[in-house]
């Protein structure tokens, strides 16, 4: 769970630094952050997972 | 995605120098931009960069060290040096020595050598913004 949450405070200031960077006007800057901010988090996920199997 | 032309957010040439604004940005991050007025972003710039560099020291990440050997060690330390000088302080106070035994230790790391090598990109904005040559769907590819 700490890991889950560390790798989240990640992909917060990776899609916030990104999105400031790569965009200008707000409502793209936020669909920016919003598309990386989720690829990011559903792969922390699916690499939770396949971590978990591998544990088992 | 955007139905803005390029053309209509094009940043004009600031008229002030790109080498200074690229070092600034270098020396501290974020530094380039407020040099040349953007504030918002140049200070948004700074508390996330400094941000993950410090949490990921916080978390038991160690800095690479330049002459270790190894390959991927090597990437590390560009990666770390892309900080600037701030690197060679935290050497100096003695932190970023970091627990290897740690469980955070790489997620750390992650941390640290990301905000070194996004540092990387800044200086390269703040050159870019200065000369003019940003726009929003990237540099413009002059013939």
């Amino acid at each position: 769970m700490r890991h889950f949450l560390l790798a989240v405070v990640y992909s917060l200031c990776i899609a916030v630094f990104f999105a400031s960077l790569l965009r200008h006007d707000k409502r793209s800057m936020l669909r920016f952050f919003a598309g990386l901010f989720g690829i990011m988090v559903s792969s922390v996920f699916v690499l939770g997972w396949l971590m978990a199997l591998i544990g088992r | 995605m955007s139905s803005e032309s390029p053309a209509a957010c094009e940043v004009e040439p600031t008229g002030k120098s790109p080498l200074l604004a690229a070092g600034l940005a270098f020396i501290l991050p974020g530094l380039g931009h407020l040099y040349l007025g953007w504030r918002r972003r140049g200070v948004l710039y700074m508390v996330i960069l400094l941000f993950m560099y410090c949490f990921g020291l916080a978390l038991h990440g160690s800095l690479s060290r330049p002459g270790s050997g190894a390959f991927l060690a090597t990437l590390g330390t560009i990666g770390d040096l892309g900080i600037g000088p701030l690197y060679f302080v935290i050497m100096k106070l003695g932190h970023g020595v970091g627990r290897v035994a740690a469980a955070t230790h790489e997620i750390g790391n992650a941390f640290h050598w990301s905000a070194g090598v996004m540092n990387m990109l800044l200086v390269l904005d703040a050159h870019d913004i200065a000369t003019g040559a940003k726009t929003c769907s990237g540099p413009v590819v002059r013939e």
